[in-house]
């Protein structure tokens, strides 16, 4: 860790990193939230509808009883499948009203996070005399992560398993601004490793999204072909899909590597890379996809927002360095 | 006398309340079969009768083959290419077996497998490829089924193709597949996709196919939109699936070909599975009569790579030649619920080219009908995209305020396609038979042609 950083200076940084994280989560959260908003709902209503949806017709008993008769070797008494299946109908009508009702309060629920994140925004600097806006913060993180665990839950889509490490750098976000606001309770004695442990954490996140987003890209994830492809079609290249595969390997591989060095070396330039690497892909969407996919980028704020107040605070010496190369004499 | 005189006018007002109510029924019966023919509304006429979705669970369960030994079970035939001279049969048995083979024949020979004409070796046989990392699959792993597969060809058209499976001595039932006829034959179809939950409902719709089937024998096949199964990599999933696909088999033991397409839930990185089940391409072309092209592709492959590649190089192939253009596909170009996928720009200029006549989607899990669509605005000579799944999946809210929808709702349901020459009649048939929606779909061949000369 750098010495002599003057505790204005130190402020200055924090401050100017409080303000990136604050304002990549609240992106995020927009982009998030027009799932609910636009779409059919988040990823977490989704699994809860299609959830209940099966639980209130009981789908998973009556599979399981069917499949007792099919493979089974057992005699199965079938009356308690018609007892199942009966039930049906007005069930399911009974579901959805409850459905709606969720999906109608988990609306009201982003509105107020929403201009709360805003508010936040504007009297920024004087976020940390408000202790209580950590619970804001930690309800944004809860929520941003239980979105990434239910499109685990959900699947249907490429590499889903492994969202909660695909996502790690949004909802570090929220956990690394409820750090920064306590940051000014932290005594003198305790601040390096304070630091060092923010810093820790952060770099843990962006390396966890770099390395999945490397393995989908080596493992040549269908979608990413497709945006590398619009994006190119876009500048006229027109590139044939055996080099777009290639390329993707090599993007992959790089992201890996990426991934290892903000973890084990950070260094201010791989981290400015890899945030102008973080909106560059995140562009990608709405350039290969049109605008209308803008909050596939907004979603992605933290790919950009968290690599580069690493690379500040990396700037400033409030970091940790696991591998240290000694210095040639 | 009185009292005589009294009962012949007693009967004689009776006789006129009877001629009165034969005259209302009379009245009732002509404006249903009006509105059978003309109904666009949600309380249409009813197709059939609502029996079908009332059946108990137990007594579809009974209709079906168990698992057991060399049994041959969870038959399916598969059609792409050309199907009115190739088709693909496939089934399951619980063990391995050593000898699978099916016997065919045009004429019935019932059980007497001595006297089918042909006997085929299955070409393929294999332990279906269940590569879960569910618990319940690791639990069955040692019951994983075995998949056996025939491709016939040089088949004739139009043709009852009688057939008996099987396994190491152990035979199914006799039955029977009706080749695509050729040339200018009207014809049906059914299109419906996301079977992928709820197993009554999956159960009910099939049921209610094969009836459909029963009372249209000019229906040929089931196109299904794609998400078969939830998990589709996991055994546990696709073994309920197919033995409920079994109910595609009428009670004269016609088989109901289907034409997949592959879902999001089966995608192409993980699920081998959909391989061993189908073993079809990832996208490929169906010709049907009328000289109709179903050109099926993958949303779940690279959408603008190869794939869109192979899409302009079909079009030029058949677009001028058809008479009917029709695409099928999972995820929805114009979706009435999610949001647009990548490949929609390049898609939907490959369909407006060539003047395709509808698309046919899943997974959004609504009943969707697109305006015509051309450019990306409404357009009389545009596409209509059509479908988002109801093969037993609880249904979501359809957001009927996007541009491009004219009418959305719920329901578990199927397409019926009627094909002539002049029009596609396209039916939106409920579980319980209601006709949900009625509408025509004109023809584009001569804009094909017009745009090729």
């Amino acid at each position: 860790m750098r010495a002599g950083l003057s505790t204005k200076e130190e402020q200055q940084v924090v401050e100017k990193v409080r303000w990136l994280l604050l304002a990549g989560l609240l992106v995020s959260v927009i982009g998030l939230s027009t799932y609910t908003f636009l779409y059919d709902g988040s990823p977490f209503h989704k699994y809860i509808t299609s959830q209940h949806s099966s639980e209130k017709v009981h789908d998973e008993e009556i599979g399981d009883l069917s499949a007792d008769f099919l493979f089974g070797e057992e005699e199965v008494n079938l009356s308690r499948v018609d007892q199942l299946s009966q039930e049906n109908d007005e069930a399911i009508e009974a579901s959805y009203a409850w459905l709606e009702k969720v999906q109608h309060y988990e609306r009201w629920f982003l509105v107020t996070l929403l201009s709360a994140m805003v508010l936040s925004l504007i009297f920024y600097k004087k976020i940390h005399q408000y202790p209580a806006l950590v619970a804001l913060f930690l309800v944004t993180g809860i929520y941003i992560f239980l979105q990434a665990y239910a499109i685990i839950l959900n699947g249907g889509k490429g590499f889903s398993d492994l969202a909660i490490g695909a996502h790690a750098t949004r909802y570090t976000l929220a956990l690394l601004l409820i750090g920064y606001t306590f940051l000014h309770r932290v005594t003198a004695v305790h601040k390096v490793s304070y630091h060092k442990g923010l810093f820790l954490l952060g770099a843990i996140a962006c390396s966890s999204t770099f390395a999945v987003h490397g393995w989908e890209a080596y493992n040549l994830n269908a979608g990413f072909v497709d945006l590398i492809i619009g994006s190119a079609n876009l500048l006229h290249l027109h590139p044939p899909q055996a080099s777009v595969t290639k390329v993707l390997i090599l993007i992959g591989i790089m992201d890996m590597i990426l991934a290892a060095l903000v973890l084990l070396y950070p260094t201010r330039k791989p981290l400015y890379w890899m945030a102008l690497w973080g909106l560059v892909t995140a562009l990608s969407r709405p350039l290969s996809m049109g605008i209308t996919a803008w909050h596939e980028t907004a979603i992605r704020a933290g790919n950009c927002v968290l690599p580069l107040c690493l690379a500040m605070l990396v700037s400033a010496g409030l970091y940790w360095k696991p591998i240290r190369i000694p210095a040639k004499d | 006398m009185i009292v005589n005189r009294l009962k012949s006018c007693e009967y004689a007002g009776r006789l006129f309340s009877e001629f009165a109510m034969m005259k209302t029924c009379l009245h009732w019966l002509l404006l249903s079969a009006l509105l059978s023919t003309s109904c666009h509304g949600e309380t249409g006429p009813k197709f059939v009768d609502d029996k079908i979705a009332k059946t108990p669970m137990s007594e579809i369960l009974s209709q079906l083959t168990k698992m057991r030994g060399t049994t041959p079970a969870q038959w399916r035939v598969v059609w792409h290419g050309d199907p009115s001279s190739e088709a693909h049969v496939a089934w399951s048995t619980a063990k391995a077996g050593k000898n699978h083979k099916l016997y065919y024949d045009t004429k019935a020979h019932g059980e007497d497998v001595a006297k089918y004409e042909h006997s085929v070796k299955a070409s393929r046989s294999n332990r279906y490829r269940n590569d879960a990392k569910d618990k319940k699959d690791e639990k069955l792993n040692d019951e994983v089924g075995y998949c056996h597969h025939v491709q016939l060809t040089g088949l004739q058209p139009d043709t009852k193709y009688y057939f008996v499976l099987e396994s190491d001595g152990v035979r199914s039932k006799p039955m029977y597949f009706i080749t695509a006829p050729d040339g200018d034959t009207p014809y049906s179809f059914v299109n419906g996709g996301d079977s992928r939950s709820g197993h009554h409902q999956r159960c009910l719709i099939n049921l209610r196919i094969a009836q459909m089937v029963e009372d249209h024998p000019e229906i040929l096949a089931l196109a299904h939109s794609g998400d078969f199964v939830n998990s589709g990599n996991t055994w546990h999933d696709w073994r309920l699936w197919l033995s409920h696909n079994e109910l595609l088999t009428c009670k004269d033991g016609r088989v109901i070909p289907i034409i997949p397409t592959r879902g999001n839930h089966e995608r192409a990185e993980k699920s081998k599975l959909y391989e061993d089940v189908f073993d079809v391409p990832e996208w490929h072309v169906t010709q049907l009569p009328l000289d109709t092209y179903l050109v099926t592709l993958s949303s779940n492959n690279p959408g603008l790579g190869g794939q869109l590649e192979w899409l302009q190089k079909t079009n030029e192939e058949v677009g001028p030649k058809s008479h009917w253009l029709m695409t099928m596909y999972h995820r929805p170009i114009y979706p009435g619920v999610k949001d647009t996928p990548g490949c929609k720009g390049a898609w939907a200029r490959e369909f407006d080219r060539y003047y395709t006549d509808v698309a046919l989607e899943g997974d959004g899990h609504i009943i969707k009908k697109s305006k015509f669509i051309r450019g990306d605005k409404e357009h009389k000579d545009g596409v209509i995209y059509i479908g988002e799944g109801g093969l037993g999946v609880g249904q979501r809210n359809p957001k009927t305020d996007r541009w491009w929808v004219d009418k959305a709702g719920k329901g578990t349901f199927v397409f019926l396609l009627d094909v002539t020459k002049e029009t596609l009649r396209c039916r939106t048939i409920l579980v319980d038979g209601t006709i949900w929606d009625d509408f025509t779909i004109p023809n584009k061949s001569h804009l094909r042609k017009a745009a090729e000369e």
